[in-house]
């Protein structure tokens, strides 16, 4: 099956600098895409890229079997929606929702219609005669998106849209959006550096770091099998432990051996990660793996006591505990174990997954 | 398969809009000053390229003077609008006091109105046949010096161009984050103090930006210069160049070029200074800081403020009066009498001919051409980069430093003959308006167009509107205020225009500023002060009906 979208060899550089280094990513119908990265990545550069807001240096993309690399952003018939809103400040809600309905030359009994139903699905079905300035952040964003859908656009856009908006309301929209997106079954990219946002929307996530694309996956794939050092450690955060190819497996720097495979040539150096929710303080298997840590400082989180340790030679180590545990005070010893398993083993290097 | 640049930039509308704007202005602003500058470079005996001119110029005692004598009259200027313009800012931006309204109201009249009915009105004051003279003279036995020459000048100048530097000055002071006031006084400075040592050096570029524009306005004013002056007998640049044209089939053929490109050069030279001054330091950022309100003051020190500042106001906003009243007076040979009468009203419509009708008809089709041309061209150059843009910024702002004199010399020099043959007529004359005027809207809807946020056109293409209909529903509407101030300033502007006009008009394209200062300078004095009133009343009304549709602020904002 060919896909919807195909973004093929995308370059884009600024002077100097190259923002995108000949990216390639395919959408099926109907996926939901996260680009995650952090700042400066390039994930707006592409989203732009795709809207037709800025033009590639080399590569193409093609969107329902259609190359559109040539054709301005006005042709393109895709819904976008933006991180400060871009809500149109001198037109009510309904003309804003009914502009691009209008541009099409929609009849005007159509465009009653589709807006009336554009706003209900955003549930601000009782706001069309309001202007924007009377709208709170999460509001705005309702109609922005409600403008972007009711075209029923080929692809829909999002450009970090929750980022403005506050935490509790952000987790509110997600789901939203995520509830449309499937309901309307539109192919949906979407751009945003929040990597727990984008576990939670998103079929499949694409990070990406310093303009190139590291790994294309489910979420829980992307979580759980990161393919990339980079991407263990921007997507839910790991302890990083040096360590060194030894014998076909990784011998951490404190002097545990990891029983692991490792393709790796024997004395490279490597990187071993590790969760902090899959360190334990009693060892939970018989093959499990001890570190010798010092406690730095105990947080309270809640559910959960967020343990900083150092080992011996200062490598800062984080363990997330039971909040009944009972624990050394600062700068006491602890034994902190985990199945081996859980860890990951990445070449210091280049960054390349090798166990 | 790679992306090609220019075919991207070709399939814009708005390339093609920025090219054109670079068009007219390389035709009707650079083309003129080149061949000025071409012209002072030909050789007077013989068809070589040569230094010629300026040697002729450097080496007559009489041209010398002029330049000496311009840079005089525009230093004492510059120096006085600051004494008074920055007291001014500093008072009316740190503390609220009685009357403020009504000061405010002055100080716009007096910046809006043309600077030489100012000088006029000095004239029918302190001139030789002036009211306080004659009354000094007839009734106190005293001989006053008379208001002629440098020092008139730079007076009559200083109280026309202080309002320029009140708000330039005042919106620097209002843009310093008043933390660092706070900081300097609870570290123990007097307030005296944090104003020297803290609010000044802060708001220094404000100051150096609007002593600029000051010394620029005196050096190209050639009304006040002329009237104040009286011709030859105190000339400076302007003026000079001005006598030169008209004398031109005469002995010294290029001298009018000569003395433009000379008025030109130290022109351009003082902006260019100011640049690169400006670039080595650059300036705290702006950002918008709370800033607390105005204090409110009572008492003594209300009553001293406001009486302060009430003098000087008034003292630069009786000119606008004197000439008002002196409409109205019985005119006898070159001296006003103290009797009311309408008759100079008579004769001044009598004598009016053509001149009212095509003032509102030049300056309504200029300002037709420049409030399209300049929002569109603001537009480009805001929002896109590129050396396009920044090549339109460029000549676009040409004319904002060329004195009128210099670009209406240009002006008859360049287009009397094929290709473009337009001296004479109407059409030179609404062309030069345009084309000085249009920077205050390029300016007006740039920095608006500036703080729109770029996702609005973004999202109107986005869903689907070509370039032109999005700017013409999303932009047009959002710029509509920044429209209106720059539409206002250019109006009075125009509408007021008077030194490039004065060396292209003809008989039957004579304005209402052109015959105004005909009479000032060698005719009636009732005359004169009937149409000065006229250009005043009409200043006036048109701010009261801005004022009154809520576009005062920006209209403010922008001069």
């Amino acid at each position: 099956m060919t896909p919807h979208v195909a973004i093929s060899g995308v370059v884009k550089r600024f002077g100097p600098l190259t923002v995108l280094g000949g990216v390639s990513l395919e959408l099926p119908k109907g996926e939901f895409l996260t680009l995650l990265g952090p700042s400066g990545c390039g994930k707006t550069t592409l989203l732009r890229i795709v809207a037709g807001f800025l033009q590639q240096d080399d590569g193409s993309v093609t969107v329902g079997g259609r190359v559109i690399d040539g054709e301005p952003p006005h042709r393109r018939d895709f819904g976008m929606v933006f991180q400060h809103y871009a809500v149109f400040p001198h037109m009510t809600v309904f003309d804003n929702v009914a502009y691009g309905l209008r541009a099409r030359g929609t009849q005007s009994a159509d465009i009653a219609r589709k807006v009336a139903a554009a706003l209900g699905r955003v549930r601000l079905g009782e706001l069309g005669g309001r202007f924007p300035p009377q709208l709170s952040g999460g509001q705005k964003q309702r109609v922005g998106l409600a403008r972007a859908i009711v075209i029923e656009p080929e692809l829909l856009l999002m450009d970090e849209p929750l980022s403005n908006l506050d935490a509790k309301l952000r987790i509110e929209m997600r789901q939203e959006i995520r509830l449309l997106q499937r309901e309307l079954g539109i192919t949906t990219l979407y751009v945003t550096h929040d990597q727990e946002e984008a576990l939670a929307v998103s079929d499949r996530i694409a990070v990406l770091d310093r303009g190139r694309l590291l790994q294309v996956d489910e979420p829980r794939r992307v979580y759980e099998q990161p393919s990339h050092l980079f991407v263990a450690d921007f997507i839910g955060g790991a302890n990083k432990i040096a360590a060194r190819a030894e014998g076909g497996a990784a011998v951490l720097s404190g002097g545990a051996t990891l029983p692991l495979p490792v393709t790796a040539a024997a004395g490279s150096g490597l990187v071993a990660t590790l969760r902090a929710e899959d360190i334990r303080l009693e060892s939970p298997s018989p093959d499990a793996v001890r570190l010798r840590a010092r406690v730095v400082l105990a947080s309270y989180l809640g559910a959960r006591l967020r343990l900083a340790c150092a080992l011996a030679d200062g490598t800062p180590v984080e363990a997330d505990t039971d909040v009944g545990a009972s624990l050394p005070g600062p700068g006491g010893e602890v034994d902190l174990w985990f199945a081996p398993a859980k860890a990951r083993v990445f070449d210091a290097g280049d960054g390349r997954r090798v166990g | 398969m790679r992306r090609n640049p220019v075919a991207a930039a070709l399939r814009d509308p708005w390339t093609f809009i920025g090219l054109a704007g670079i068009a007219f202005a390389a035709v009707f602003a650079v083309v003129p000053l080149l061949a000025l500058f071409a012209q002072s470079l030909q050789g007077q005996d013989c068809d070589c390229i040569g230094l010629e001119n300026f040697e002729t110029f450097f080496g007559s005692r009489y041209f010398r003077r002029a330049l000496f004598n311009s840079l005089n009259v525009a230093t004492a200027a510059t120096v006085l609008s600051l004494a008074i313009g920055v007291p001014l800012a500093i008072l009316f931006t740190r503390f609220r006091f009685p009357g403020r309204p009504v000061l405010m109201t002055m100080i716009v009249m007096c910046m809006l109105s043309p600077p030489f009915i100012g000088a006029y009105a000095w004239v029918i004051l302190f001139g030789r046949g002036g009211m306080v003279t004659l009354f000094a003279r007839d009734a106190l036995g005293i001989e006053l010096p008379t208001i002629y020459g440098p020092a008139g000048i730079s007076i009559a100048s200083a109280f026309s161009h202080y309002p320029v530097v009140f708000f330039v000055v005042s919106g620097a002071l209002q843009r310093i984050d008043r933390s660092f006031e706070e900081a300097a006084s609870s570290l123990g400075r007097r307030p005296a103090m944090v104003v020297a040592t803290v609010t000044l050096p802060l708001a220094l570029p404000g100051v150096a930006t609007s002593a600029l524009l000051v010394f620029l306005s005196t050096l190209a004013d050639f009304g006040t210069a002329n009237i104040l002056g009286e011709g030859e007998r105190y000339p400076v640049l302007a003026t000079l160049a001005y006598s030169l044209y008209l004398n031109e089939i005469g002995s010294e053929p290029g001298m009018a070029a000569t003395t433009s490109v000379v008025l030109v050069t130290i022109a351009l030279g003082l902006v260019l200074l100011m640049r690169l001054a400006s670039d080595r330091r650059s300036v705290v950022g702006d950002a918008a800081a709370q800033q607390p309100p105005p204090a409110r003051l009572a008492g003594w020190r209300a009553a001293s403020c406001a009486g302060a500042t009430f003098l000087v106001v008034a003292a630069a906003s009786l000119p606008l009066v004197v000439v008002c009243v002196s409409s109205f007076l019985d005119a006898r040979g070159a001296v006003f009498q103290a009797d009311f009468t309408l008759e100079n009203y008579q004769k001044a419509f009598a004598l009016i001919g053509d001149a009212l009708w095509n003032s509102v008809l030049y300056a309504t089709a200029a300002l037709f051409a420049i409030v399209v041309m300049g929002s569109a061209f603001g537009y480009y150059v805001s929002r896109y980069g590129g050396s396009l843009s920044r090549t339109l910024d460029l000549v676009a702002m040409i004319p904002f430093v060329v004195p009128g004199t210099v670009l209406g010399i240009g002006y008859a020099s360049v287009f009397n003959g094929p290709p473009i043959y337009i001296t004479g007529t109407a059409w030179i004359i609404v062309i030069v308006y345009i084309v000085r005027r249009m920077p205050y809207l390029t300016r007006a809807a740039s920095s608006v167009v500036y703080q729109i946020d770029r996702g609005l056109e973004e999202a109107s293409l986005n869903l689907g509107a070509p370039p032109l209909a999005g700017f013409r529903r999303i932009m047009v509407p959002l710029m509509r205020p920044g429209i209106m101030a720059g539409m206002t300033i250019a109006w009075l502007e125009v509408f007021n225009e008077l030194s490039a006009s004065i060396v292209l008009y003809t008989g039957a394209t004579r304005t209402l500023p052109i015959a105004a200062y005909q009479q000032a300078f060698n005719g009636d004095i009732g005359i004169a002060a009937a149409y000065a009133t006229m250009l005043v009343a009409i200043t006036a009304a048109t701010l009261a009906a801005v004022i009154r549709l809520g576009g005062a602020e920006q209209t403010l904002a922008i001069k």
